[in-house]
């Protein structure tokens, strides 16, 4: 099947990887797989100390008020853009989409007025220079441009290995129009591991339907939480995927530290495992799963999936 | 020096509530030329025309400023006034305040008064140096071009033909009735759709007045109105007017496509009509060109003909198809490399169909059974046929069936040439070639075995003994052995005589070393019988690499699996041994660069000589024609070991002597043979008939391609593998090595094909047509009418539901549109007008109607417009089920309920109360459930809660967008789109129905989303429109054209390359100048902007007019 995903041209300049504190302390693996990647495929980047966090988990759970993380957005563009790298790669899709937000706000004078004072206190200022520089881009985005390397790099094939997508809310839904591909049928994950030669999923029903997180919704409202994300659950399974693939670590702590809980509370069986999409993607070019995958930091079993794909011995050179 | 009035308008508080139009009279009273300002409440009503009138004729005015709205709104109306008072044209300008001033700045009002004084100054100053200028007159040709046969196209024909004016209405389908001949009722009134619209199409059939265009796109336009120049392109329909509409065709046509008319709910032939009142009521073939497989087989077989009729069990007719250009298609199906697989559209999808495979199926089932009937002789002129292999063979069939006597001579005692004697039987059964070779002398072919060329008869001597034409197919049958040192030791033998003598039985040993030269198909076959016959190993040496090889991989792969080594990119240097060959030496080599033949020499790499022990040598590295073959053929040229033939005849230098296959093209594989074959045979008959009756190479037809979108809409379905022996087995064994399919094989494959061609040329139809009306040589054609004016009349498509895939549309089997349901209500639909779910064919017990899809959706997948009918038809069609449905239950969630219209509110409220549930909502994703009901969530917009059930039925109450034709359209005669692409009105209110193009109207659903009623009403406004500015039959044209001063014209030519119209030439008048055709000329001004002498310029746009009013 032809893919879908619309062409991008590579980045020119290099991409500054935007670190996640839920991928950091949740799944490494994630990130030191982008990280392998973007070697593997000559992605130029630099990960930059003076980065902070987006603040994504103490806005959405309400900890936060928006003018804090408008005006830690506008700190993190200013030491990127300084750093001569105004590309930010986004591991986290939370991240993506607040610091993406925080642009837009930012054209607004009086936020962006409010926002300097605070920054002239630490000697910076968030000015059109930057605003024009800086760019946002999913990780995902990144590795796609750089996509028909991958076929030739390939090491471990994939084949029979049914793989679907779950698609990151705030990736698909906070900006749908600049979605790359389909924001209702989002084939990016699933066209980056096409030349692994994976069985693609495609649209299923209740492919839109959110992780069931909800950030503190998880931690309040349990029931409702993995109700959705039970549903969720259901409707893979019988769409008999191996892998559903994430591209925020968000909905991968939901989905891999929950799949057990449910199946033992629902009596149901849900026979897959969950991964990032960069990992399997890594998987399949020859990286190691435990030292650039991290595969020990998920809770489900992974062994029988990296048996079956051949990840335990060595990938053919 | 010019006097001129300046009249302000104070448009009703519009203009006057901004800007202080006294002050803005005093400043103007004191401009240059000005004599008079006056300003008045509403300047364009008839109190303004009686004041402009008076002033004219008081202060003698020659010309008039207008401070008023744009040009574009009223300037006609002032422009008429000065036409009537005989100013002459172009004596009025224009001072926008209203939309360029008073709007604009309407918080502004100081800003806007200084605006307002400069724009009022500029157009004084450009007034006093406007020109009068005299309009010619135009001859206005009384008829019209209405394009699409919709219902609002068919209104405006009606009304123009009654008028009296000569309507040509064009439909780019197949039928007239367009959207509301699918609809089955109609709103409020719930009255069946083809009861309104059938006479309307009858009317069309029938009206002198009207000409039917249908299968008909407009593809450019020129000339003035009035004399519009229009092209048509008419798609040929394959079927001519004697059809009698029986439809017997479309029962034996083996093509399943999406019915169109149907909207998908259900299939159709390839050989159709939409319904049973179509006009006209001929049937039409839909061919989009020949699909991959048929464009790439040299001999164009209809591959997806035979196989549509093999996916239906029709073994027989599927024979006739395979083997109508080729009379061997059991030997093909089994040794053709087959290209149209690598071709076939399906293996972008999963794999390609395994279309030689399918042949050989069907050759095997069906090619014994049917029987071959000698042809009726009708010419005397006796043919000779040199050569029993595929090209001679085939040549000698077609000339059989097209009525020649024809003799076969063949050298060897058995006929079937490369076929017999160079395939081996493993892959090749002899019987299954004996029998294709019987079947071709069965059509009356004499063969005269053991007969060889050059020794006993020659070419001289079979025109002389009465032949009138001979075909050379002699082919290459000669080994040809490398010049090697060693060479005549014994062990060193050709390839091909390996080949033929096991094929004939003679003796033959080889060694228990063998080691085989070449890389070639002949080189694998020569391995695997020297195999066969017992030797213990075997290697193929060649001087291409793996990647390179030119053998079939598929057969090397078998080769390789039996046994046989592979040493590639090797060259053979010398033949070793002391009396008997004990080895052959090589070097590793690489090949060059290709030279102009296309041949890579090898050339010596590095590396040490390889030593390979061999006690048989075969050399697979080419061959060559027969010794002597061409003595007594004088005339016959031979270049690079080939005969020379005239591509377009296939005749030698000699008259009456043709040539085809490996002696005239070389090293073809058998389908090109036959290919080559057949079109000898058409080039000798039309030699002998004296004139180009035949194509001798067929027209083709363009490629029919399958988009990507199409096709990730399609179900992968995996290809059938074929049984083989296993390697083990087989090595030793001369039985036939692939198996071919069952019945049950051959079945499931032949239905993954995609029918990319749509109709797939077999000819089902033309057999079975009782009238004769087939006729599939029709070809595209052109024409041109010239017509006063056009209506654009080409309707809209529905919102595309895939777009929003979360609502599942295309996925899940139970959710349809309003249009698809209408055609399940219908009762000329495919159910009868039963309501039946698509998944099972129940009834359903709960319907959910989805309103606003794809409307009033300010995403990007979406439109932001109001379909404006959707409301009702949701309701409509929820009331037609309650009425014939009490038990289901209908849902429908809406946005807002808009029923503006006459009875409409009413209809609402009277459905309502036959239990149709409204409910206000937001809709969530749709989620299919296992039996194909549908889990559907909602939150109630009223109280904020939140639902969630089950339906057995959803329908997607899809938006309207403009038609694709509507694009096409727009684009062809240079019409504007605006939102989701319907066509712009010159003016909203004034103009509604004018297009931006002068003579060019507009009028239904292209126009913009509207239900039956209003649409009717546009087209016959339209209709009035094109009536009142043909009556008369001559009219001004506008001054506002080019002109080209023949005194001043360098006579360079820029204009003529920049115009768009076409409308300037150069003419020779003792010197050479352009000359603009002013009927054509719309005045664009880009000749007189590129003109570099300054000779060209466009009426009204006077340089020194333009500089005058950007200066002040």
């Amino acid at each position: 099947m032809p893919h879908t995903t619309p062409e991008v041209d590579p980045i020119a300049g290099g991409v500054q990887l935007f670190r996640s504190c839920m991928v950091s302390s949740e799944y490494p693996g994630a990130e030191a797989a982008t990280k392998w990647l973007f070697e593997k495929l000559g992605v130029e980047y630099i990960v930059n100390p003076e980065q902070t966090c987006c603040t994504g988990m103490g806005y959405y759970t309400d900890l936060m008020p928006f003018a804090t993380t408008l005006a830690i957005a506008a700190r993190n563009a200013c030491v990127a853009v300084e750093a001569g790298h105004p590309v930010q790669a986004y591991l986290c899709s939370t991240c993506y989409a607040i610091n993406k937000k925080a642009h837009r706000v930012l054209e607004v004078p009086e936020h962006r007025r409010e926002v300097n004072r605070v920054l002239a206190e630490i000697g910076r200022v968030y000015d059109d220079t930057i605003a024009q520089t800086i760019q946002h881009r999913h990780v995902l985005e990144v590795l796609w441009s750089q996509h028909e390397k991958l076929a030739g790099l390939v090491r471990r094939r994939l084949g029979g290995i049914r793989v679907a997508t779950h698609p990151a809310c705030h990736y698909c839904k906070v900006f749908p129009d600049e979605v790359l591909g389909d924001s209702e049928n989002l084939m990016l994950a699933e066209d980056l591991l096409e030349p692994a030669g994976v069985t693609r999923t495609g649209d299923y029903p209740e492919k839109t339907t959110h992780c069931g997180a909800g950030f503190r919704q998880r931690f309040v409202n349990p029931a409702m939480s993995l109700a959705v994300t039970r549903e969720k659950l259901r409707r893979l399974a019988a769409e008999k995927v191996d892998v559903c693939v994430h591209m925020c670590p968000n909905c991968t702590v939901q989905f891999d530290r929950h799949h057990d809980i449910i199946e033992r509370t629902s009596d149901e069986e849900y026979p897959f495992v969950h991964l990032h999409v960069q990992q399997l993607v890594a998987l399949a070019l020859g990286a190691d799963p435990d030292t650039v995958c991290g595969v020990a930091a998920h809770s489900q079993d992974l062994e029988p999936l990296l048996q079956r794909i051949g990840a335990r011995q060595a990938a053919p050179l | 020096m010019t006097r001129c009035g300046v009249f302000l308008c104070e448009c009703g508080g519009n203009i006057s509530g901004v800007l202080d139009l006294p002050a803005l009279a005093a400043g103007g009273r004191s401009l240059d030329g000005v004599v008079n300002v006056t300003v008045s409440q509403f300047l364009c009503g008839a109190e303004g025309r009686r004041l402009i009138e008076g002033v004219v004729a008081d202060r003698g005015l020659d010309r008039i400023v207008i401070g008023s709205c744009s040009r574009r709104f009223q300037g006609p109306t002032f422009e008429r006034i000065a036409r009537d008072l005989e100013l002459g044209e172009n004596t009025v300008a224009f001072a926008n305040l209203r939309e360029g001033c008073a709007f604009i700045h309407r918080h502004e009002p100081e800003k806007a008064q200084r605006k307002a004084e400069t724009v009022l100054a500029a157009a004084v100053a450009r007034a006093g140096r406007q020109r009068p200028l005299q309009p010619s007159r135009t001859f206005l040709n009384r008829s019209a071009l209405v394009v699409g046969g919709g219902i609002a196209g068919l209104s405006a024909a009606e009304e123009l033909a009654g008028a009296g004016i000569t309507v040509h209405l064009v439909e780019r389908g197949q039928s007239l009735g367009g959207y509301m001949a699918r609809l089955s009722k109609t709103f409020p009134t719930e009255d069946c759709a083809m009861c309104s619209l059938g006479p309307r199409l009858a009317n069309a059939a029938t009206d002198s007045r009207i000409n039917v265009h249908t299968l008909t796109e407009v593809t450019g336009l020129s000339g003035p109105p009035g004399e519009f120049r229009v092209r048509l392109r008419h798609s040929p329909r394959f079927v001519s007017d004697q059809c009698v509409g029986c439809g017997t065709c479309t029962a034996v046509c083996p093509v399943e496509l999406e019915s169109e008319f149907d909207l998908g709910v259900t299939r159709r032939k390839a050989i159709s009509r939409p319904f049973a009142n179509a006009v006209p009521s001929t049937f039409a073939i839909d061919n989009r060109g020949w699909a991959p497989c048929t464009s790439t087989c040299p001999a164009h077989t209809a591959a997806q003909g035979y196989i549509a009729l093999a996916a239906q069990g029709r073994w027989a007719e599927a024979y006739r198809v395979a083997s109508a250009p080729n009379p061997f298609p059991s030997v093909c199906g089994r040794i053709c490399p087959h290209e149209c697989e690598e071709q076939c559209t399906r293996g972008r999808l999963d794999q390609p169909v395994a279309i030689a495979a399918i042949k050989r199926f069907v050759a095997d089932q069906a090619g014994a059974a049917d029987p071959v009937e000698p042809p009726v002789r009708r010419f005397e002129d006796r043919v000779a046929v040199v050569g029993a292999g595929p090209a001679g063979l085939t040549a000698a069939r077609d000339l059989a069936l097209l009525g020649y006597p024809v003799t076969v001579f063949e050298a060897q005692g058995v006929a079937g040439g490369m076929l017999r004697l160079g395939v081996p039987e493993y892959r090749l059964p002899r019987d299954v070639v004996a029998s294709e070779v019987e079947r071709v002398l069965a059509h009356g072919v004499e063969l005269r075995a053991g007969e060889r060329c050059g020794h006993d008869y020659t070419v001289d001597s079979l025109l002389a003994s009465g032949y009138r034409a001979v075909l050379l197919a002699l082919g290459l049958p000669q080994a040809r052995l490398l010049p090697l040192e060693g060479r005549e030791l014994p062990g060193v033998i050709g390839g091909l005589d390996l080949l033929r003598s096991r094929a004939l039985g003679d003796p033959i040993a080889v060694g228990r070393c063998v080691v085989v030269v070449g890389g070639g198909d002949v080189a694998v076959d020569a391995a695997r019988t020297a195999l066969r016959l017992g030797a213990e190993r075997v290697t193929i040496a060649c001087i291409e690499d793996r990647a390179t090889l030119p053998a079939q991989p598929g057969e090397l792969a078998e080769a390789i699996a039996e046994g046989v080594e592979l040493a590639p990119s090797l060259m053979p240097v010398a033949l070793l041994g002391d009396g008997a060959l004990s080895s052959i030496r090589f070097q590793p080599c690489t090949l060059a660069e290709p030279d102009a033949r296309g041949w890579r020499p090898p050339e010596p790499s590095a590396g040490e000589p390889v030593e390979v022990e061999a006690d048989t040598v075969v050399f697979c590295v080419g061959q060559a024609l027969g010794e002597d073959a061409l003595a007594g053929a004088a005339g016959v040229a031979v270049a690079g070991g080939r005969i020379v033939v005239d591509r377009e005849t296939m005749m030698t230098g000699r008259r009456g002597v043709f040539a085809a296959g490996d002696a005239a093209g070389g090293g073809l594989i058998a389908i090109e043979a036959i290919a080559a074959g057949a079109r000898a045979a058409r080039g000798i008959h039309n030699h002998l008939r004296g004139e180009a009756l035949l194509d001798v190479w067929p027209v083709e037809r363009e490629r029919a391609e399958v988009s990507d979108l199409e096709l990730s809409r399609r179900r992968s379905r995996p290809r059938q593998e074929m049984r083989v022996i296993p390697p083990e087995e087989r090595r030793t064994s001369w039985q036939e090595v692939r198996l071919g399919f069952t019945e049950e094989e051959a079945l499931a494959e032949a239905r993954r094909c995609l029918s990319c061609g749509g109709c797939s040329e077999c000819r089902s139809c033309e057999q079975a047509c009782p009238a004769g009306a087939i006729d599939l040589t029709q070809k595209p054609w052109e024409e041109e009418l010239t017509v006063g004016a056009l209506i654009v009349a080409t309707g809209h498509q529905e919102f595309d539901a895939r777009r929003k895939p979360p609502l599942g549309y295309g996925r899940y089997a139970n959710v349809l549109t309003q249009s698809q349901l209408a055609r399940l209500l219908s009762a000329s639909g495919p159910t009868g007008g039963e309501l039946r779910r698509p998944s099972d064919g129940q009834v359903p017990k709960r319907v959910f109607m989805l309103q606003c899809v794809g409307s009033r959706d300010s995403t990007s997948r979406g439109n932001e417009h109001c379909s404006a009918i959707c409301c009702l038809f949701a309701t409509l069609h929820a009331s037609l089920i309650r009425e014939s449905y009490p038990g289901t239950q209908v849902t429908i969630a809406y946005t807002d309920l808009r029923m503006p219209g006459k009875g409409h509110e009413e209809y609402l409220k009277l459905v309502a109360e036959r239990g149709v549930r409204y409910v206000r909502s937001r809709v969530g994703e749709l989620a299919e459930e296992q039996d194909k009901s549908l889990r559907v969530r909602w939150e109630d917009t009223v109280t904020g809660g939140k639902h969630e059930e089950l339906f057995d039925l959803v329908v997607l109450s899809a938006g309207l967008e403009a038609s694709a034709g509507t694009t096409q359209i727009a684009r062809v005669i240079g019409l504007q789109q605006g939102a989701a692409g319907f066509l712009k009105e010159y003016h909203p209110k004034l103009r509604p129905v004018d297009s931006q193009r002068a003579g060019i109207f507009i009028a239904g659903t292209a126009q913009g989303p509207k239900g039956i009623p209003e649409t009717i009403a546009q087209a016959k406004a339209a209709a009035a429109r094109v009536t009142s500015m043909l009556h008369g039959g001559m009219a001004a044209t506008p001054v506002e054209v080019a002109f080209s001063d023949p005194d001043v014209c360098i006579g360079c030519g820029v204009c003529v390359s920049v115009c768009p119209q076409g409308a300037v030439r150069l003419v020779d008048g003792g010197r050479v100048h352009a000359l603009v055709d002013q009927a054509s000329c719309r005045g664009c001004g880009i000749c007189a902007a590129e003109c570099p002498s300054g000779a060209m310029t466009v009426g009204g746009f006077s340089d020194a007019a333009l500089l005058a009013e950007a200066t002040v």
